[in-house]
């Protein structure tokens, strides 16, 4: 009663506070408003669940036999599922899965490449199997480049065979023939492991910096000096890690040269999103008409899966995802970029950082001088006859109106996209006259884009992050539910 | 890089086809359930949710019949013309933020810069978290009751927060509108000193309209002066439907009412028959032909149908209502959602005291019948209110915490109701 007593006054003070309220009095009924949230039951959230899962990820053992064994997914599986739907357990999941993950573990390269035969002995001579296949391998690869070039020891971590091990669970069920199943019961099953896996792993991916199912932390990309290293001795022939490397590289450049492009972390986005991808194809298995084939493998080529996804335009995304941090006023970006200036004593952008508005004009707002102050702090050279204010200048400008482009429209069609980017009216261009473009756009530059990125990129980064912007404004996780969704309406 | 071009090409021509298909793709939040929105309409009961949103059995005030219509067998006259209310969530966070009070103040002082109501608005989303929640609702009707019949008239706007990440980058808002009829009788089948048995029913005529989600990052700055008009009206596509929800209620009144028991089965026959529409503009031409004019040049998809089927609950309710002179006491408790409660007894699962879940109760006392201070339990959760009910003026005011996620703990949320009154509503 004495908890009623007090909690009836608090409509009375809310108004008082709202009408003229100080930090103090604020403060006060904060505390009350606070106090009253508990459950008077004690009912708290039950996280038994989410402890026993973090538990598993706990115990996960790294000697090749345990982590090619499917228990260990399934048992990871069954104890994160049963609570995804609750809140606070999946907040308090994610928060201790921090530490459960990070923990460095021992080299499991010997599970991988036993993992790529597996996949590789999957027969057929069907293209679309063979495309599906494909993916596969792109994932495995993926996780063998990673041993290969960490070293294993220095920088893998628990979250890396969780990764690990939820493939494995699907190659494994991939590989299993029908036998007294039908395929479409075996279709479901695939689909339906497929998700439970896509859960876990969006879990697992979400607690980081490189939250590629929610709001990619770019700057989660870039480490510091000392931990990263610079993209320019990238000698691989990994073309995404040079185009992605130099582009995000040059995006860093002028935050601050010392911070440089870290091949751990972009080894750990290309895994997961190449996981991500790979669960959402198979979950879409199901929503595809099947003639009732033989074998799984001859079903999902019905499936006829190609959505086309790669991580070519995750480039394009992750520069459209850095564009928005600085136009959307998110804390991230101005916090960077906060940091940095305060670390450097550069007080040009102190009004950007109080003000957060002129960032969706920065140009604008900067004085000739202030340009020249920052391009002098930032290290920024003169370039094909261009002062550094200048050089600076355009960097700014490239990433403001891609963003702009980026931003807006979402729901029109992808004619008045081009028309928009082109500038022209539907009078002026018709729709054939825009599908077009595209076919240009693509058959004339992108086939060289890799090679030669600098010199479309621009063109490259907001057509391309303008067409992912329709889709995709909350990360991949709704772009592919919205790609699930042409799916399902198609069929 | 072949392989690799067409794929992306192969990206363009799907979505290509889509657009190309001219229907206007049905946007659903109903079947994920651990992201499912309620849709089901219930018009915002001021006192209900201060009383701990119980109240079921209570035959007093005009809102009554919009949760028991078995309250309107008490005949007699009120009239609401009309009555606004207005909820905000996520209050809490906001008091205890000390620069959106900074804020407050401004805005009070009519101090603001440019970028606060953005600022604040952002806050207000980045609040939301995870999973569904609610960020404001506004009411607005008109009532009435006379003898044994009530009518009721009343739209409201929801603003559903929904994300199925953790951060405000995946944050979507989910404008909400219902605009309802309803219609009701009570009627009192024994009528004794000491016994009563009363029954009531009520139809509701609802037309529900949602927006597909809007990136929260979209909405921030249109605070400062975007294009909110056209994105309300054209560029947001909009699901738009009708059902005919009933409620039956039965109460069992006991010396001479003082004590009186209620059952409710709210929100049958809850289906909403929905079509999808490419634009606010469009759903409204669809019932008048030109009545909005669209951007020139802009193509007007087809329709979709689809079905959303809200839940219906059953209820039981008490309410102890003794004559106390000057105070004016009463107490009430319901029970609410007990069919699964129900079905359950017996199970190995069943636990007595997973009824606490289902109870809300609360009390009321009303100093002269003017002023009234109110205060409640409800799953657990508490709730204060006041009520100022002078002859032609009510207002009434809420605050307490609910849980929106699926288990209790999950995720609690507070929220504060004013609702403002002009009529006559007396016992």
């Amino acid at each position: 009663m004495r908890k009623l007593r007090v909690a009836a006054l608090i409509l009375a003070v809310v108004v008082m506070i709202l009408t003229s309220c100080s930090q103090d009095a604020a403060a006060g009924l904060g505390k009350v408003m606070k106090w009253m949230s508990g459950n008077v039951y004690g009912i708290k959230p039950d996280l038994r669940r989410p402890n026993a899962a973090i538990a598993t990820v706990d115990s996960i053992a790294t000697d090749k036999d345990s982590l090619l064994n499917t228990a260990l997914a399934s048992e990871l599986i069954e104890s994160i599922s049963g609570f995804l739907g609750s809140v606070q357990s999946v907040d308090s999941f994610i928060s201790n899965l921090d530490a459960a993950v990070s923990t460095p573990v021992s080299v499991f390269r010997d599970a991988v490449v036993d993992l790529k035969i597996t996949a590789a002995s999957i027969n057929s001579n069907n293209a679309h199997v063979e495309r599906l296949r494909t993916a596969f391998m792109e994932v495995i690869t993926s996780l063998e480049g990673f041993c290969a070039e960490e070293g294993g020891t220095k920088v893998l971590t628990r979250r890396d065979v969780v990764t690990f091990s939820l493939m494995n669970s699907l190659v494994q069920k991939l590989s299993e023939s029908v036998e007294d199943r039908t395929y479409e019961e075996k279709e479901k099953e695939i689909a339906e492991s497929a998700n439970s896996v896509l859960s876990v792993l969006k879990l697992s991916t979400n607690y980081s910096k490189l939250n590629i199912v929610g709001d990619i932390d770019i700057v989660g990309l870039i480490s510091s000096n000392s931990e990263g290293e610079s993209v320019d001795r990238a000698t691989d022939n990994n073309t995404f890690i040079l185009v992605f490397g130099k582009t995000l590289g040059k995006l860093a450049t002028f935050v601050s040269e010392d911070y440089r492009f870290s091949l751990v972390k972009y080894n750990r986005l290309h895994v997961e999103s190449k996981s991500l991808r790979f669960c959402y194809e198979l979950s879409m298995i199901p929503y595809i008409k099947s003639s009732g084939e033989a074998t799984i493998f001859e079903g999902i080529a019905e499936a006829d899966i190609d959505y086309g996804l790669t991580l070519d335009d995750l480039v394009m995304y992750l520069i459209s995802s850095f564009s928005r941090l600085m136009d959307s006023k998110n804390s991230i970006w101005t916090t960077f970029l906060g940091n940095y200036l305060n670390e450097n004593n550069i007080s040009a952008l102190c009004d950007m950082q109080n003000k957060v508005q002129d960032l969706q004009n920065p140009v604008q707002v900067l004085r000739d001088t202030q340009l020249e102050e920052i391009a002098a702090a930032l290290g920024i050279e003169a370039e094909d006859g261009k002062e550094p204010k200048d050089v600076l200048k355009s960097y700014i400008e490239i990433v403001y109106d891609f963003s702009k482009r980026a931003g807006k429209d979402k729901d029109s069609s992808l004619w008045d996209f081009i028309r928009a980017l082109k500038g022209k009216t539907k009078e002026e261009m018709s729709d054939e006259e825009a599908k077009q473009v595209i076919s240009d756009f693509f058959t004339e530059k992108v086939a060289d884009a890799l090679g030669t990125f600098d010199e479309i990129k621009d063109d490259a980064i907001y057509f391309a992050g303008t067409c992912l912007g329709i889709l995709s404004d909350a990360g991949f996780d709704t772009f592919f539910r919205e790609i699930l969704e042409l799916f399902k309406r198609r069929n | 890089m072949k392989k690799v071009l067409i794929a992306i090409l192969a990206l363009l021509v799907a979505c290509t086809a889509v657009f190309a298909t001219e229907t206007e793709p049905v946007v659903r939040y109903d079947e994920d359930p651990n992201y499912a929105l309620n849709f089901a309409f219930q018009p915002t009961l001021a006192r209900y949710n201060a009383m701990g949103q119980s109240g079921l059995a209570l035959q007093t005030r005009l809102d009554s019949f919009f949760s028991n219509p078995a309250s309107l067998s008490k005949r007699g006259f009120a009239l609401s013309l009309p009555n606004v209310s207005v909820t905000v969530y996520n209050l809490e966070k906001m008091v205890n933020d000390p620069e959106a009070v900074d804020i407050f103040n401004r805005l009070i002082k009519g101090q603001t810069e440019d970028s606060d109501m953005a600022t604040l608005a952002t806050k207000f989303l980045e609040n939301l978290g995870a999973g569904r929640s609610l960020v404001a609702k506004v009411d607005a009707g008109v009532a009435m009751k006379l003898g044994i019949l009530g009518f009721g008239t009343n739209v409201q706007v929801k603003f559903h927060g929904l994300n199925y990440g953790t951060s405000i980058a995946s944050q979507k808002v989910i404008p909400e509108v219902n605009a309802a009829q309803t219609v009701a009788f009570g009627l009192k089948l024994i009528d004794t000193k000491n016994l009563s048995l009363a029954a009531g029913v009520s139809v509701h005529g609802v037309y529900k309209a949602y927006y597909k989600g809007i990136a929260a990052e979209t909405i921030a700055p249109l605070i400062n002066g975007g294009d909110v008009k056209n994105l309300a009206l054209w560029e947001t596509p909009v699901m738009g439907g009708y059902a005919i929800p009933f409620d039956v209620g039965v109460n069992l009144g006991l010396l001479d009412d003082v004590i009186t028991i209620a059952a409710t089965a709210s929100n049958l026959n809850g289906k909403y028959y929905m079509k999808s529409y490419s634009g606010f503009g469009d759903l409204v031409n669809s019932f008048s032909e030109g009545a909005m004019q669209p951007p020139i040049g802009r193509l007007k998809k087809e329709s979709e149908s689809f079905t959303i089927d809200t839940p219906w609950s059953l209820n039981f309710g008490f309410a102890f209502a003794p004559y106390v002179p000057v105070l004016n006491p009463v107490i009430t408790a319901d029970l609410v959602d007990m069919f699964e409660y129900i079905k359950s007894i017996g199970s190995k699962d069943s636990r007595f005291s997973d009824l606490l879940l289902h109870l809300n109760a609360g009390a009321e006392f009303g100093l002269f019948d003017v002023l009234t201070v109110r205060g409640g339990i409800n799953r657990g959760y508490l709730s204060v209110g006041a009520g100022l009910n002078l002859p032609f003026m009510q207002v009434d005011a809420a605050y307490g915490w609910q849980e929106f996620g699926n288990q209790i703990g999950d995720k609690p949320v507070d929220s504060l109701t004013i609702k403002f009154s002009l009529g006559y509503d007396k016992k």
